[in-house]
């Protein structure tokens, strides 16, 4: 059983991002302020640190659902920003190579309202930068831990994101003097790419008390690429005006940035209590323009037409972060047959994006999660299950602090505003080992 | 494990559900709502007709959601008065009621909206005088004093007030001299030119021309701006509406899609206003048949109020 989950892990090597970055995975990791790298050892780890996947004992499978609700709003009024909800699957399967303890693991994030997303406005247009698409994405980590030395490990993921581009292709006649006599074919072109990035980390065990983590993660960016290639004579009458006219609009829009991330974790366990806290560094000073740069070419010889340069859209100039976290575990009662744990967590993610004073409205705020949560082991020992079943529940209050933008010119067409929100949620799953 | 299955099955298809939505997120969103507008008739009435010819001088503020639209009206021998006229659209307003009242004439009216209250200004028929009214939202207006605005000479021409902090502001110019706008301030009672810098070499204007509307707009939650609605004639004939901004009343910058509107009509007056949705221009056009006629934009959630 074990070989063939492991073979269908392998066959299956792509995944997807990216809610996860906006609210986690799994609701034990949620419950801590996500601040897990250096002790995480179910498929969490395949998000959290990889590295962890090497020091998990035995098969587990977990099976849990999610659902973050914002509630956004710019000068009072709702924004109506769609909920974040759905399916979250995890596999962690134990092996060794070498004599070295090897551990792969796989999640699913599988939204049950939109697969994917993607939505580009005017640069001008106030939006809800981080979360008008980021949350709406379908998600599969699939990672892999090698415990190097002992207590040490390191793993290792690949990501493969959906890129999309299109052409609409238009060929033939087009009659000046007579639209009726205009003969166009049409002919659609689109092609969904690949997109890979990297995500690594190592995780350190060097007592029973002490965890170390430290994870990377590769940014990526997803472009939605639009392109209209209108070509043929232009004739007026019986005469061929232009031949081989061509017009061509490309539009590219950046529907979709994760920023490059550096994360160092360090948790201390003395039963019953454990504390973690974590560190991450978002580079999001490479957050590239989201609005739609347009690049229009006509030609049109003999005939000197000229059309006006499209504005392209300057860079957004966000600066990188800091995201610090820190989360408690307190094992409440141990009992042969149940265990209950209480947990909760917290972390700051201030707003990575600059001042809008002038013609853009990239909406965001900083951010403060706060969370609670519970787990439960229930020993259950069978022909098939060889361990606890966990249930785990969590809630995420994540607070969008109030912020006032004062437009430096008078005539700006928005004028000042004010943004706030929150984002409440759940989450749950259950953990089958086997 | 065939009942584990079962229970996951239940826990992850049942218990979630699976819905899916219209895709928000760009709901409400503030409105970049400052043209380009288009002109479109506005209606009166049960009938639904045009504003007649004895309806002008528009003015036009946004009420809770509707938009009110305050006229000259001069129907008959007992002179020109004030009335004012309802709409939950900004296109078709209810029929006018007379809200104000004076033996020398009301022309040209000017609001100000503080909360509940509501003043009331308008020149004499004559055009040699202002007159303040004081109302409510629900009622009628009550003639409260002539302003006593020196130094003028000839007749006005245009009026706009604004209030800043606890200073009410009246800018005018007169029919002798219609490029020379004047200030008077009523708490110092001097009237003074209104020396202001006009978008330095961005705007085509080198002064301030006859036909401005000056109003003080503000951001929904944000400061106080002074906008301007000036009506310049373009080298086709046409006459083009402009917007200007500015924080201060001295410096002011021009928006970037001027014009917002244009018209071969000759254009008496014009006023600025905002629902809930929607902004709103409203013009006494100079046509054989004079009328009011509106010009909107609608989209998003204004986040400038008039």
């Amino acid at each position: 059983m074990r070989w063939i989950l492991l073979w269908i892990l392998l066959a299956a090597n792509l995944s997807l991002a990216n809610p996860l970055d906006s609210f986690g995975l799994g609701p034990r990791a949620i419950a801590l302020g996500g601040a897990v790298a250096s002790d995480v050892r179910d498929s969490a780890a395949t998000y959290y640190n990889p590295a962890g996947l090497a020091f998990s004992d035995k098969l587990r499978m977990d099976f849990g659902y999610v659902l973050m609700r914002p509630h956004l709003e710019i000068n009072g009024h709702s924004q109506e920003v769609d909920d974040s909800r759905g399916v979250q699957l995890g596999i962690s399967v134990p092996g060794s190579i070498l004599s070295k303890r090897l551990g792969i693991g796989l999640s699913v994030h599988l939204p049950d309202e939109h697969i994917s997303r993607i939505r580009a406005l005017p640069a001008q247009q106030p939006r809800w930068i981080l979360w008008d698409n980021r949350p709406q994405r379908i998600v599969i980590t699939s990672s892999a831990g090698l415990e190097l030395l002992d207590g040490l490990s390191f793993g290792f993921g690949l990501t493969y994101l959906a890129n999309t581009a299109g052409v609409l292709n238009l060929t033939g006649d087009v009659d000046l003097a007579d639209p009726e006599l205009t003969r166009l074919l049409a002919g659609v072109d689109v092609d969904l790419t690949a997109v890979r990035y990297v995500s690594a980390g190592l995780q350190w065990h060097p007592d029973p008390h002490w965890s170390f983590g430290l994870t990377y993660r590769e940014d990526f960016r997803l472009a939605l690429d639009i392109g209209v290639d209108v070509s043929g004579d232009v004739v007026v009458g019986d005469s061929v005006v232009v031949e081989q006219g061509q017009f061509i609009v490309r539009s590219v829009s950046r529907t979709m940035f994760s920023p490059q991330q550096v994360t160092g974790s360090v948790s201390y366990n003395e039963s019953p209590l454990r504390i973690g806290f974590e560190l991450g560094w978002l580079q999001y000073s490479r957050f590239p323009s989201p609005a739609a740069q347009v690049d229009i070419e006509l030609d049109l010889s003999p005939l000197t037409v000229a059309l006006p340069t499209p504005a392209q859209p300057g860079p957004p100039r966000f600066r990188d972060i800091m995201i610090p976290r820190i989360g408690v575990e307190w094992l409440t009662l141990k009992t042969q047959a149940l265990s209950m744990m209480l947990r909760t967590g917290y972390f700051f993610e201030a707003s990575p994006v600059p001042s809008q004073r002038g013609q853009t409205n990239f909406v965001d705020n900083d951010k403060h999660g706060i969370s609670f949560g519970a787990g439960f082991e229930i020993q259950t020992r069978g022909a098939i299950i060889d361990g606890p079943l966990t249930i785990d529940i969590a809630a995420l209050w994540i607070e969008l602090a109030n912020h006032h933008v004062e437009k430096s010119n008078p005539v700006d067409p928005i004028g000042d505003y004010t943004h706030r929100g929150r984002l409440l949620g759940v989450s749950s799953s259950i953990g089958v080992t086997f | 494990m065939k009942r584990i299955a079962l229970s996951l099955f239940f826990f992850v298809c049942c218990g979630c559900g699976t819905g899916g939505s219209s895709g928000g997120g760009a709901v409400a969103l503030p409105s970049a709502g400052l043209g380009p507008y288009v002109w479109t008739d506005i209606t009166v009435g049960n009938e639904k007709a045009p504003f007649g010819p004895e309806y002008g001088a528009p003015y036009a503020i946004g009420v809770d959601g509707e938009v009110w639209l305050y006229l000259r009206h001069c129907a008959d021998a007992t002179g020109c008065r004030i009335m004012m006229a309802k709409s939950t659209d900004g296109l078709h307003f209810d029929s006018p009621q007379v809200i104000a009242t004076h033996p020398m004439g009301l022309d040209h009216p000017v609001v100000l909206k503080e909360n509940d209250k509501i003043k009331l200004f308008a020149m004499s028929s004559a055009r040699d005088a202002v007159l303040e009214f004081t109302g409510s939202k629900t009622g009628e207006f009550r003639f409260k004093r002539l302003l006593p605005i020196p130094s003028v000479t000839a007749p006005l021409l245009e009026l706009s007030v604004v209030e800043l902090g606890a200073r009410q502001m009246f800018l005018f110019n007169t029919t002798a001299a219609p490029t020379e706008w004047r200030v008077f301030h009523d708490d110092d009672e001097s009237v003074t030119a209104f020396v202001s810098e006009l978008c330095g070499s961005a705007c085509e204007l080198s002064s301030w021309p006859s036909l401005v509307s000056f109003k003080l707009a503000r951001s929904d939650r944000g400061r106080a701006i002074l906008r301007a609605l000036a009506v310049t004639d373009n080298n086709s004939g046409d006459n083009e509406l402009n917007v200007y901004g500015s924080f201060d009343g001295y410096t002011w910058h021009a928006y970037e899609n001027n014009p917002v509107l244009s018209t071969p009509a000759d254009i008496n007056r014009l006023t600025m206003a905002t629902d809930s949705r929607r902004f709103f221009i409203y013009a006494e056009l100079d046509t054989q048949e004079r009328t009011i006629r509106g010009a909107i934009h609608e989209s998003g959630v204004p986040s400038i109020i008039y």
